[in-house]
């Protein structure tokens, strides 16, 4: 066990690292020329809509163009769920929320700890406490209630405004690709104008009309052509995933050795998040299943990078990650697991609360 | 030069930045990151790191207490008002502005629709946030560099320690995303040579501006910290007061040539408004003598001896005339880099029957100059005349024509390009004389025409690559480098046509060499 210390508490000291970088190599699971499809992002902005790429560059170490394959806040929110199941759960506490017949784990909400979900519930005065010994620099009581609050970072924006930074963030992006289009047909099962359903003219009219009633209904032939057809990643495609070791030396208790078991707790947890494979391994979305490009396993990097710039290799596997965060979560204490329920009686009270505020400061203006 | 330099570097984790200039979605992106927005994250990091902490708090075997990181803070604020940083950052790239709808804060209200029955209720209450990164292109550090004389470099060994304990706690720069880390020390002159990247230039006129701390920012900062933790209080929002206590420095790339104002002339008959009075191309130097002369004579009207005037007895003789400092000699000596006007006649060129004529003249003032005196001379010389010297008789009228007329034609544009016609290579059109002798050893001819650069105002950083030979690179300019009439004092020095090719695009005018003021070393752009 004392090696297993040794090992990571070196990443916790004044001159350790600064950060650990992973790059990681992915490919479509057809093939590495096989069409893999992007999110799509709405237009506005001057932005017409489709995939994120960014470029034609001179001088992009990686390729002509960027194209963003995962976000960060994709990432995270494929990652902390997998903290609610096996072998993960015991390793933070499972705080579940019932509203009527649902039940939602903290872990799948969107704001963490400050979701404003949690106001309504009895872990309101104890979350807001926690943000508070925050700010006065004990983060013990977080890490007791909601300790993936501190990896994904969190802001408690509709109470203390208390903000943690993100300790672990991952990207996919893919390299020099080439966008592609496609077109299909939709044919009716059968000619409805033939069955005197409409006439021949209002068939005519409608066809390639998308906004027609009869083309919208599937009455008749409606094409569409040019859509989004995914892109082949010429350039490769890789996953850069960091954990900020700066800012977790920042996490502290009281007590010297309560920070050092709060940091270890944190930094196992952080480690199982960061080598997980749930973040890439597998369907991403319709038309993007990643896995590991076995041709570029040499470019593949696992380095710890130190403030002055120097670069150092390491081995940590997943498991290594998950025997460690075990060791370091039963020093620390896993908070206890709570099912809480939501209050239709506390959300009146914050609302009405809000209001009567509201107002009384329009009164004193 | 000062040998000591204070580095505080910031490294990147992902090959992007967020970073914006100001709050509005279409804020156009910040780049380098502001000596500002540095500041704010080492403040945040101190913060942290301090936050309650009772005793004194060890780091790498110093012991500082909370006193000593807002002694350096208020130190670094001085610093930075009286010299903002040298920036070293990556070349970078804005991407696409691309919007994303995240979900804003109100799973309460989900909940509540959960628990009256409605389980199928979503989290369908999204903010719209656009994001537009600056892509990183040749490595993710970004290096401050502030020069240290004896005194500061004093100052700054005694809040070192303070300094890079808050740099080492730098979490990230400019959105939370933009995962970063910091370091800091005091580095000599050679070690910044190892720097990689481009060097942006404080105090140099270009857009926009980075925002740079100064005395009592940190209390600015402090003060609206405190007002955004209560923005909240009570359920009641308070808006929170913008950031005032700073300021907004010029900075522009090493590689990039700053803005030089110039006036622009046709030269017209003299009897007639429409036409051209030519001249042959290697009589450049007895255009440019013309224009000199009627520039002086308006200028020695124009003189303004009241306290606050700029049109001197001495900018007359300094500035417009070129001579040397009152009471020595009218030459200037070789390191007599007072600013002066540029006096360039144009050759027609840029069309297979271009002729290679003059035509038209630029009077330009330095690289990076305010520009008043080319508005003056502009208007000034609005039909002025010029006049032959050995004869005595008016050969030319001056016609001023701005930018934005469409008398500002082609050949204009070849010299003085727009910003959207802004080139790489750019060539002599009239020889360049290089400001010493070459002994016909081609090492000794680069290294003069890198001092051309020099005494252009040109920094050596903006060019990529230098070619000379003897023939010009424009087909229509024939004649041979001695056909050109040159003034006495550059009758002994070599002559050369010079092909510049830039990093980045440049506008011009250009002029080169020992005779860059007097219409020799002109350079259009190809």
């Amino acid at each position: 066990m004392s090696d297993l210390w040794t090992k990571y508490d070196a990443w916790l000291k004044e001159d350790g690292p600064a950060a650990l970088v992973i790059r990681e190599y992915l490919m479509p699971a057809e093939g590495p020329d096989a069409v893999v499809f992007p999110p799509t992002f709405a237009p506005g902005d001057g932005f017409p809509g489709g995939y994120n790429i960014d470029g034609p560059f001179n001088g992009h170490p990686d390729g002509e163009n960027v194209c963003l394959i995962d976000s960060v806040g994709s990432q995270a929110n494929r990652i902390e769920p997998e903290f609610s199941k096996d072998p993960y759960r015991s390793l933070v506490p499972q705080v579940e929320i019932q509203a009527g017949e649902r039940t939602i784990n903290l872990l799948e909400v969107g704001h963490r700890a400050g979701d404003a979900i949690t106001r309504c519930t009895e872990l309101a005065s104890e979350l807001n406490a926690a943000f508070k010994s925050h700010l006065k620099g004990d983060d013990n009581p977080l890490a007791k209630i909601a300790p993936t609050s501190l990896i994904f970072g969190v802001w408690d924006s509709r109470e203390t405004q208390a903000r943690l930074p993100r300790l672990v963030g991952s990207t996919i992006r893919a390299f020099n690709v080439r966008k592609l289009t496609r077109g299909a047909v939709y044919i009716p099962p059968a000619d409805y104008s033939a069955l005197d359903v409409f006439d021949e003219d209002e068939k005519a009219k409608a066809e390639g009309d998308k906004k027609n009633p009869l083309a919208q209904r599937g009455f008749v032939h409606n094409p569409a052509s040019g859509t989004l057809g995914g892109v082949i990643a010429r350039g490769g495609i890789r996953r850069d995933a960091t954990l900020n070791l700066v800012a977790l030396r920042l996490l502290k208790a009281p007590k010297e050795d309560d920070s050092l078991k709060l940091r270890r707790y944190i930094l196992g947890l952080s480690l199982v998040a960061f080598t997980h494979p749930s973040a890439f391994i597998g369907s991403l979305r319709q038309g993007c299943i990643l896995v590991r490009d076995p041709a570029r396993k040499m470019d593949n990097a696992f380095v710890a990078v130190y403030a002055d710039g120097r670069r150092v290799n390491l081995e940590v596997s997943h498991e290594g990650a998950l025997e460690f965060a075990r060791a370091a979560a039963e020093k620390f204490g896993v908070g206890k697991n709570r099912q809480l329920t939501f209050s239709k009686e506390l959300a009146k009270k914050d609302v009405q609360e809000a209001k009567s505020k509201g107002a009384k400061k329009r009164k004193g203006q | 030069m000062s040998t000591r330099h204070l580095v505080i570097s910031v490294t990147f984790l992902q090959p992007m930045c967020h970073a914006r200039l100001g709050k509005g979605e279409t804020a156009p992106n910040e780049w380098p990151p502001s000596p500002l927005r540095l500041f704010q994250a080492m403040v945040a990091g101190a913060a942290a790191r301090w936050a309650g902490a009772a005793g004194p708090v060890q780091l790498g075997g110093i012991t500082l207490t909370s006193d000593v990181p807002v002694a350096a803070l208020k130190w670094l604020e001085n610093l930075c008002s009286v010299t903002p940083p040298t920036i070293v950052a990556p070349e970078a790239a804005p991407g696409k502005a691309v919007p994303h709808y995240v979900p804003n804060n109100s799973g309460d209200l989900v909940a509540a629709r959960w628990a009256k029955g409605n389980a199928l209720a979503a989290f369908e209450d999204r903010v719209k946030k656009t994001f537009r990164p600056t892509h990183l292109l040749g490595g993710q550090t970004v290096h401050y560099l502030w020069p240290l004389d004896d005194v500061r470099e004093r100052e700054a060994r005694l809040h070192e320690p303070a300094i890079a304990a808050m740099a080492r706690s730098i979490v990230a720069l400019g959105w939370g995303i933009d995962a970063a880390f910091g370091d800091a020390r005091i580095m000599d002159a050679n070690g910044l040579a190892d720097l990689a990247g481009e060097r942006w230039i404080p105090g140099r006129i270009g857009a926009p501006g980075l925002r740079t701390p100064v005395a009592r920012t940190l209390d600015d900062l402090s003060a609206r910290h405190g007002a955004f933790l209560r923005r909240l209080q009570n359920g009641v929002f308070t808006p929170v007061p913008p950031l005032r206590q700073f300021a907004t420095v010029p900075y522009r790339r090493a590689s990039d040539l700053p803005v030089r104002p110039f006036a622009a002339f046709l030269l017209r008959p003299p009897e007639k408004d429409t036409g051209y009075a030519a001249f042959a191309g290697r009589r450049a130097t007895c255009v440019a003598a013309m224009l000199r002369h009627a520039a002086c004579k308006a200028a020695q009207e124009d003189v303004d001896e009241s306290p606050d005037a700029w049109r001197t007895a001495e900018w007359s003789l300094r500035f417009v005339a070129g001579h040397g400092p009152p009471g020595e000699s009218k030459r200037r000596r070789k390191d007599d880099n007072h600013p002066r006007f540029s006096y360039l006649p144009l050759r027609s060129i840029g069309h297979p029957h271009a002729d290679g004529m003059i035509r038209r003249a630029l009077i330009a003032e330095p690289f990076g100059s305010d520009g008043r005196s080319a508005r003056w001379i502009e208007q000034r010389l609005a039909g002025a005349e010029l006049i032959d010297e050995h004869t005595r008789t008016v050969v030319a009228r001056l016609e001023p024509v701005r930018p934005d007329d469409p008398d500002f034609d082609h050949v204009f544009h070849l010299y003085a390009a727009r910003s959207e016609e802004a080139a790489t290579v750019w060539t002599s059109v009239t020889p360049v004389i290089l400001p010493g002798y070459d002994d016909n050893k081609r090492a000794k001819r680069e290294r003069l025409v890198l001092e051309c650069l020099r005494h252009a105002g040109i920094d050596a950083e903006a060019v990529d690559s230098v070619e000379v030979r003897r023939a010009a690179w424009f087909s229509g300019i024939t004649e041979s480098l001695s056909a050109f009439k040159r003034p006495c004092y550059l009758q002994h020095l070599p002559a050369w046509h010079v092909r510049l090719v830039f990093r980045r695009a440049v506008s011009g005018p250009l002029s080169l060499g020992a005779g860059r003021h007097c219409g020799l070393g002109v350079l259009a752009r190809q």
